[in-house]
């Protein structure tokens, strides 16, 4: 694997696309937040997913284990994740493929 | 008596575990260097009386907010003789770091497995028994909410107990031995416990994608929101008309003739004065029962944090955040435990900013004022659309609050929050919660209100020979000594005197009406819509919504700050606030000829 593959796939928890599952792979946090964020089942190792995004930026809809929670993106890029090679088949067939449509399929 | 602390974090279900093993008959209690009341009840525990305490929900037992605080000091200076340890089964690992500080306390320790249901739903199977080896702890799966398995708890406890009695010699803490460390935890979760891999589309699941649409989401929570009062409204209103019926009768048919020979004085007195206002204000009960019941729904629902979820974009840029928006509709209830509620926020600053704009939700002591002034000056249709811009008008006054002090209440706190799964509350949840709330309002209103109304009485009846209420009166003369300052807003001195009286608390204003005008129920409707325009009726309410709500709000925003800088804020601000709003609305409809 290049280290261009291994860039692309390390991401923030905050650049997942809606649907998309991920592991998370480190949190950079003060004690505090870094507790508070693993009480609600976000620390090194676990499977989260991002359910969805609230309009005009707001907090992010995440779901980590069995348990649901919101963070605001702030928060949510302190959270490193590594999306596992299934995750990218599944992830956008939730996401609209806008770039396809072309001149001729209006017609 | 033995002590049992209940410990667990936010969303166990703890409070629901705690009714239902001690019935209705809790009560609050105060503790050696606790500023705040905790429910406590007894319970037999076998032979022996046991009382057991319901501590705040926690994350980590070393954090910094005022919950996690209360906890710890109340584990410092408290002797405790055994734990209950309450987890949300269908979230079991993420409560483990806090179960193994807990056991580190010291005291025997019962874990209870509550919410087997949702676990079940998931698909998730727990071994109580090869867990409870493993911990060497007492494990009972149950169920608060349907209360299933709740029969475990007793032999558990009684076990715990019998533990304490012979530990008790030792019984300071040794932190530095820990019994059990996290990754045996761990191993004994994962032995015991199957979560299945893929978790199944849940209803909430389901919910949520209409709930929380993007472009949706909003309105229809608002619509949702608009809704619960036209139902308070629509079935509130006709059992209040009855029951005001009802009083009026009873006065004219009963006590009446039953006090005809009794001194004129006194007769004024218990007629006028205490019938008149208790009836007045007792009249609404049934629209606030109703109201407390259709808002305790909503928040078991799980709907009031995807609010949070909704508007944190939003609020964010008043400098606030969802939780700010969440505790604000709970103040539509009573401002107080809404202004408890802040306890949860750590960022001081946020916790400031938030403790002053709760005092503009428009609470349910202040929607009686405002159902008897829509019912005597607007039609039936009219009805709820008032009301309606008067919640509108609540948020606006807090939003505005919010900007303007935003800079000097900076926000630092990280927005983390969990969103439950829907849940339903059941008949028996519903009724448990309308009725404490009921009779805490019940216990709040009769205080102020007895008092209320019959000071009210003496001011507008003395000095003896007076016309009541006349010019000459005590009130009269304060209605006077006022006026130049509220005639510019359309508030005649009648109102003048109701509206001090509601600095007291909102549930007199109706009361003292009562009391100045000498009559109650439709007549006083009557007289009140005679008297006065819906400009000065709007301009009225607008005043009585935005002005200080009552003294059981300043004394908590007292305790909660721990600043008379703060409080004395909290009650200036509002006062200019509602004078300039009432001013504005009441100016530009007179120019407008709106009367």
């Amino acid at each position: 694997m290049s280290f261009i593959e291994i860039a692309t796939r390390a991401r923030t928890l905050d650049q997942l696309a809606s649907g998309e599952g991920a592991e998370i792979v480190a949190v950079q946090a003060e004690d505090e937040l870094s507790r508070r964020l693993a009480s609600l089942g976000l620390c090194t190792g676990k499977q989260v997913q991002l359910l969805r995004r609230a309009s005009l930026g707001g907090p992010l809809h995440i779901r980590a284990g069995t348990t649901e929670l919101m963070l605001r993106i702030p928060e949510a890029q302190r959270i490193s994740v590594r999306v596992a090679d299934t995750a990218i088949v599944t992830a956008p067939v939730t996401a609209p493929v806008k770039e396809t449509i072309t001149a001729t399929d209006i017609q | 008596m033995k002590r049992i602390a209940m410990l667990g974090m936010p969303n166990t279900g703890k409070s629901t575990l705690f009714n239902r093993m001690t019935g209705a008959h809790a009560k609050v209690g105060n503790w050696p260097g606790l500023t705040v009341d905790l429910m406590t009840a007894r319970l037999m525990i076998g032979a022996q009386m046991a009382q057991i305490i319901d501590l705040p929900g926690i994350y980590d037992l070393d954090g910094y907010s005022e919950d996690e605080q209360v906890v710890t000091q109340f584990l410092a200076e408290n002797q405790v003789d055994a734990g209950l340890f309450v987890m949300n089964a269908a979230q079991m690992d993420r409560q483990l770091p806090l179960l193994a500080q807990v056991m580190r306390q010291g005291f025997p320790l019962v874990l209870v497995m509550n919410m087997v249901d949702e676990a079940d739903a998931l698909g998730i199977s727990i071994d109580a028994k090869k867990l409870s080896a493993q911990l060497g702890l007492p494990v009972c799966l149950l169920s608060a909410k349907y209360g299933q398995g709740m029969e475990q708890l007793q032999p558990a406890l009684r076990e715990a107990l019998q533990l304490a009695r012979q530990t008790n010699v030792q019984s300071v803490p040794d932190k530095s031995v820990s019994p059990i460390n996290m990754q045996q935890l761990e191993d004994a979760l994962n032995s015991s416990v199957s979560v299945p891999a893929e978790l199944s589309s849940t209803v909430t699941e389901k919910i949520d994608r209409v709930l929380l649409h993007p472009w949706l989401g909003l309105p229809l929570f608002f619509f949702v929101m608009f809704l619960l009062f036209e139902l308070v409204f629509v079935v509130g209103k006709p059992i209040q008309d009855a029951l005001a019926w009802g009083f009026a009768e009873l006065r004219l048919l009963a006590l009446e003739p039953l006090l005809a020979h009794a001194p004129a004085l006194l007769q004024g007195l218990l007629l006028d004065g205490v019938y008149n206002g208790l009836t007045t204000v007792a009249s609404f009960v049934p629209m606030i029962v109703l109201f407390f019941l259709c808002m305790g729904m909503v928040e078991d629902t799980g709907y009031l944090s995807r609010a949070a979820f909704l508007m944190d974009a939003t609020m964010s840029r008043f400098g606030l955040d969802g939780r700010s928006f969440v505790m604000l509709l709970m103040g539509f209830g009573c401002n107080v435990p809404a202004l408890m509620g802040t306890r949860v926020i750590r960022s001081r600053g946020l916790r400031l900013l938030t403790m002053l704009i709760i005092p503009f939700s428009l609470c349910s002591a202040r929607m009686q004022v405002f159902v008897f002034f829509i019912a005597a000056l607007f039609s039936a249709q009219a009805g709820p659309l008032v009301l309606f811009s008067l919640y509108l008008a609540s948020v606006l006054a807090a939003v505005l609050t919010s900007v303007i002090f935003k800079r000097r209440y900076v926000n630092q706190d990280p927005f983390v929050l969990e969103i439950p799964p829907y849940r339903f509350p059941t008949a028996r949840q519903i009724m448990m919660r309308g009725w404490t709330e009921v009779s805490h309002f019940l216990r709040r209103a009769t205080r102020f209100i007895v008092i209320g109304v019959v000071l009210v009485w003496i001011l507008t009846n003395f000095p003896a020979g007076v016309a009541v209420a006349g010019a000459e009166s005590w009130a009269g003369q304060i209605g006077a000594f006022l006026n130049p300052l509220l005639a510019p807003l359309g508030i005649d001195p009648n109102l003048t005197i109701a509206l001090i009286f509601g600095f007291v608390a909102k549930e007199i204003v109706i009361g003292s009406l009562a009391v100045i005008y000498g009559q109650e129920g439709s007549e006083l409707v009557h007289s009140i819509a005679h008297q006065i325009s819906w400009v000065q009726a709007y301009s009225f309410m607008l005043f009585t919504l935005i002005y200080t709500p009552c003294l059981s709000t300043i004394a908590t925003i007292r305790t909660e700050s721990k600043s008379l800088r703060f409080s004395v804020l909290a009650v200036v601000w509002p006062l200019v606030l509602a004078w300039l709003v009432s001013f504005i609305f009441y100016q530009t409809a007179m120019r407008m000829h709106l009367n």
